[in-house]
């Protein structure tokens, strides 16, 4: 495949980057770091599921390294990776020109649309560990997935409203499309001053040795006393009103849960409850956030809205 | 003035598989209001795209007509006291109407008897624009969505996002609000092709312009296209395309602007089982695949963009790569599974539950053969043969295929019984057990796959009804409606001599083994659920309810027993001379019903008249030829052989006194009648067959 006309676009995968962050920055999102903890999906970022509760506006875009232990391939596969990046944006109230929105940043980045078949098509999302589910597609690019479009419905267990919209882009996948490799490896990074750096060159060790860790070597005792530590912790800092502390623990359990599925050491029936578990941490949290939000005056809504009206709207009365 | 309206909703992408569905509802929602508000139309048209929901309506009145409505009132002399004031009444008329008190005494007009006071008003009709203000709204809110969702700050929700919304009535525009949104005159084209915003000009040109903006307005259109266009490529390369309804309806559902484009990929993959790549290209990617004259798979795959590509060739290349990409690791994953066998996968199935208080799925898969070796008897299956298939019956679950595509259970586990060297009829009964998989669908023809279908089949209905989790309402999580008649099919359809009362029977022993207890009430509910769908089987069947209900009123249980009485019961309908046997059993049982208690025990000497005589002896005769055709199983002989009673019946009620003043005579006729009326009950319930 020829890609000569996007070579002034998106060429290297820190360039895709920074140019989906420009796009979204002039949108008026918050451009936020990567939450500095092992995360299955961007979702878990505060800057998503907390931000998506209780009834005030938040737009936001970053990057988040999304691990998925079981995906591991020791490096030999070209499609699959336990540690991949995705690209997070969020806005709630979700804009009438959402779409159109993401359409414009895949044209930034370089996909022609009037060269590419872009397709949205039906793909409901549920998070049964964060009681979050939500409806819309995933976008096809050729019969590609390349991101997923969510408009939230629960997060937590709680009605959203407003809507919080979700976009997902899958970094590797669409870099791939753009610079036309067939291996996540091959991928140009950057260019660096003695040639490009590909991401072979910046993550390919470390998909074997990771994969080997969560394959053979996670301590599967010791993870389950920690999963046992982070529940009761969580239950604990919930009640003594912190609810992002207790997030904190929730986002460990949950990855400690994907480890310990890794090692195959969760039976399908206990599988069921380690995620209810996880789930009816999610759910207190998401409670004690709405109610610490309604204490502070719900700070970052919609200012059409009083106070009292809020609360009534979201319950915290 | 009549005039043609246009309502168009706009929306994000819609979900394609029932967008068919949805379009009906939303028109005859409409249809419906304007019915029920008495506003004249000629005709609906339903158009439906991904991005749009509209609707034509042909010579659409702008409003109902007037109406005169009359409202009489208290009559005169009681609206009015002597005076000629009114009076309480008829203040409280006026009241009621709006209307001045000082006028009433104009309104007394006479209802034929009396005068009265009499309201007679002209109603202005409904015009349509107070009409669709409000039923717009409330027909999107009632159209059946599974999930309906919320966007930004809009609370009531539809299926997806709406975004723009056209209203035109005679050309004009009208301004409702739709949602958040106002209606108007505007709509959007395909979004890539044509992005500008469209002003539709007329109703009558809506088609033509959508489609100038590169939008097929119709499914049926953008289906045929489709269709024509998948043809045309497999033709070329001398295949054919395989177009099932279900993916042809889902592909026009997912296009504006439908471009068929073929790819292809490496022949290699065709050594992996079929159907893994006819899944992986309809399920996954919702491609068509391609069959060569031969009958077999071609390395080939139709995909329907939704675009004229500047560079067509980049798209069928990008569709290459996902296939490819996804099937090396089917691939992968096939290649993983050959290695394990169904055998060792089996020791795994005890980690999966079926159902918390049953246990796990190998404890299924041990009721399930050892009830499979009980049942081979009744099917001719070999036992041994059945039995295995039975402990190998959820093994493929396990595999990686399976997992990565769960429609193939069963087909997988026939290809990985093979690959072990099973015997190759156990490998066929692992797939075709799962028969039937939908309505009209086939049943498993060979004993094996039948033992099997009906043992798994069995086992899930006895032990879910067992800890007391029948279906109630709509709700159903096992499945278990389908199952019976899954059930039902197979061992009707499959001839199959098996009592389900036994059959349950033996079920609950293998239940009753592994430590559950099955009461006896449950094991009567399983029975009577199963027997219950028979109505709905033979209804469907297009059986009239008088055949079935009759037989369905004996408390068989053997279901192929059942099922030759009820055709021969439908035939014998069908003759002139049913009516005799019906009006007979209609006599003795008449005569029964009002009979006190008494014996049943004929004695010829008690008999007055020669005409109870002949009648005895025409019982007697028939009796053992009755008996002999029913255990031949002759139902429509035995009918006829019944006929034969009418004549001597006929000629006892026309001369003979059932109810006589001697009670040893009249019980020794009443005891007659009994007997005929249980020959009667022999086939069916002939009462039941109501003329």
């Amino acid at each position: 495949m020829t890609n000569m006309e996007f070579n002034t676009v998106a060429s290297t995968f820190q360039n895709l980057i920074s140019k989906l962050q420009q796009f979204w920055s002039a949108e008026g999102c918050v451009i936020m770091q990567p939450l500095d903890m092992e995360v299955g999906a961007g979702t878990f970022h505060p800057a998503t599921f907390l931000r998506s509760i209780g009834p005030e506006t938040w737009f936001s875009a970053y990057v988040q390294p999304c691990r998925r232990p079981t995906d591991g391939r020791y490096g030999e596969n070209p499609n699959r990776l336990q540690q991949y990046y995705q690209f997070q944006v969020v806005m709630k109230p979700s804009p009438d020109d959402f779409q159109e929105l993401f359409l414009k940043s895949l044209d930034i980045i370089g996909i022609d649309s009037k060269i590419h078949d872009i397709r949205f098509v039906e793909d409901n999302w549920e998070s049964p560990t964060l009681g979050a589910s939500g409806l819309g597609w995933e976008v096809w690019l050729n019969g590609m997935e390349i991101t997923q479009f969510t408009y939230f419905q629960q997060s937590g267990g709680l009605d959203c409203f407003p809507v919080t919209g979700e976009i997902t882009y899958g970094l590797e996948r669409l870099a791939m499309y753009i610079q036309g490799v067939e291996s996540v490896y091959d991928l140009v990074w950057t260019e660096g001053a003695l040639g490009p750096i590909t991401y072979g060159d910046v993550f390919k060790q470390n998909e074997f040795e990771m994969s080997k860790y969560n394959f053979l070597h996670a301590n599967v005792e010791f993870l389950t006393l920690h999963f046992n530590e982070c529940e009761s912790k969580s239950i604990q800092l919930i009640s003594e009103n912190l609810p992002l502390a207790a997030y904190e623990k929730v986002v460990q359990a949950s990855h400690l849960f994907n480890l310990l599925d890794a090692r195959k050491a969760i039976s399908v029936t206990e599988r069921q409850r380690y995620i209810l578990r996880v789930r009816s941490l999610a759910r207190a949290v998401a409670q004690g956030y709405l109610k610490s939000r309604a204490d502070l005056g719900f700070p970052l809504a919609d200012p059409k809205f009083n106070t009292k009206t809020l609360r009534r709207l979201t319950g915290t009365s | 003035m009549y005039d043609d309206l246009l309502i168009e909703i706009g929306v994000e992408e819609l979900p394609p598989k029932n967008l068919g569905k949805l379009s009906l509802a939303f028109s005859m929602g409409l249809e419906t209001a304007f019915k029920e508000n008495n506003i004249d139309f000629c005709s609906v048209e339903a158009f439906a795209t991904p991005r749009r929901l509209a609707v034509i309506v042909k010579s659409l009145a702008p409003k109902a007509p007037d109406r005169e409505i009359t409202i009489w009132g208290p009559p005169k002399h009681v609206a009015f006291d002597d005076t000629s004031s009114p009076t309480q009444a008829a203040k409280a008329f006026a009241k009621r109407n709006n209307l001045k008190i000082n006028n009433l005494n104009e309104l007394i007009q006479n209802d034929g008897n009396q005068d009265k006071l009499c309201l007679r008003e002209l109603r202005t009709g409904t015009s349509i624009l107070d009409l669709l203000g409000n039923c717009i709204n409330q027909i999107l809110l009632e159209l059946p969505l599974e999930k309906r969702m919320r966007w930004g700050y809009v609370r009531e929700g539809f299926v997806r996002p709406v975004r723009w919304a056209v209203v035109l009535y005679g050309d004009k525009p009208l301004n409702l609000k739709i949602f958040d949104i106002k209606s108007n005159n505007i709509t959007r084209g395909h979004r890539f092709l044509s992005p500008e915003r469209i002003v539709i000009s007329s109703v009558t040109n809506y088609e033509d312009e959508l489609f100038n903006a590169f939008v097929v307005a119709k499914i049926a259109r953008r289906r045929q296209i489709i269709k024509d266009g998948a043809d045309k490529l497999a033709s070329e390369i001398g295949g054919k395309a395989v177009l099932s309804n279900q993916l042809l309806d889902e592909v026009s559902g997912l296009n504006e602007w439908p471009i068929p484009l073929i790819g292809s990929f490496d022949e290699e993959y065709l050594k992996i089982p079929h159907e893994i790549l006819i899944s992986v290209m309809q399920q996954h990617q919702k491609y068509f695949h391609v069959i060569g004259p031969d009958g077999h798979l071609m390395p080939y795959f139709i995909t329907v963009s939704n675009l004229i590509s500047k560079d067509p060739r980049q798209v069928s290349e990008g569709n290459e790569r996902v296939i490819k990409s996804r099937l090396a690791d089917a691939k992968f994953f096939y290649k993983n599974d050959l290695n394990q066998t169904l055998h060792g996968w089996r020791e795994k199935l005890s980690s999966i539950i079926f159902q918390s208080e049953v246990g796990s799925l190998l404890q299924k898969t041990e009721r399930v053969a050892s009830l499979c070796k009980a049942l081979a008897i009744y099917t001719g299956a070999n036992p041994l043969l059945a039995h295995r298939a039975g402990q190998l019956s959820k093994s493929d679950l396990m595999s990686d295929v399976v997992r990565e595509f769960d429609e193939l259970q069963g087909v997988m586990g026939y290809y990985y019984a093979l690959n072990d060297q099973e015997d190759p009829l156990i490998a066929q009964a692992l797939s075709a057990y799962y028969l039937p998989k939908f309505s009209g669908d086939k049943i498993p023809s060979c004993p094996i796959a039948i033992t099997l279908a009906i043992a798994d089949r069995l086992d899930t209905l006895v032990a879910i009804f067992g800890v007391g989790l029948h279906p109630t309402g709509s709700k159903d999580p096992f499945a278990l409606r389908r199952a019976s008649l899954g059930l039902i099919r197979i061992i009707i359809e499959g001839e199959i001599d098996l009592d389900l009362q036994k059959s349950i029977d033996l079920t609950a022993n293998e239940l009753n083994f592994s430590g559950k207890t099955i009461s006896r009430a449950n094991k009567e509910l399983v029975l009577t659920y199963i027997l219950d769908r028979l109505n709905f089987y033979y209804k469907e069947k297009g059986f009239k309810p008088e055949s079935y209900k009759s037989v369905l009123a004996l408390k068989i249980s053997n279901l192929h027993d059942i099922d030759l009485r009820i055709k021969a019961i439908e035939d014998f309908r069908h003759k002139s001379e049913s009516i005799q046997l019906i009006t007979a059993n209609k006599r003795v049982n008449n005569i029964l019903n009002k009979s006190i208690p008494h014996g049943n025990y004929i004695n010829v000497t008690h008999f007055v008249s020669d005409k109870e005589e002949l009648l005895f002896h025409a019982v007697q005769k028939i009796k053992p030829e009755i008996d002999e055709k029913i255990k031949l199983r002759s139902y429509s002989d035995a009918l006829e052989t019944l006929l034969s009673l009418y004549l001597p019946l006929d000629d006892f009620f026309e001369n003979v006194m059932v109810n006589a003043d001697d009670e040893s005579v009249r019980n020794n006729r009443l005891a007659l009648m009994t007997e005929i009326q249980e020959l009667f009950l022999k086939v069916a319930d002939i009462s039941q067959m109501a003329t």
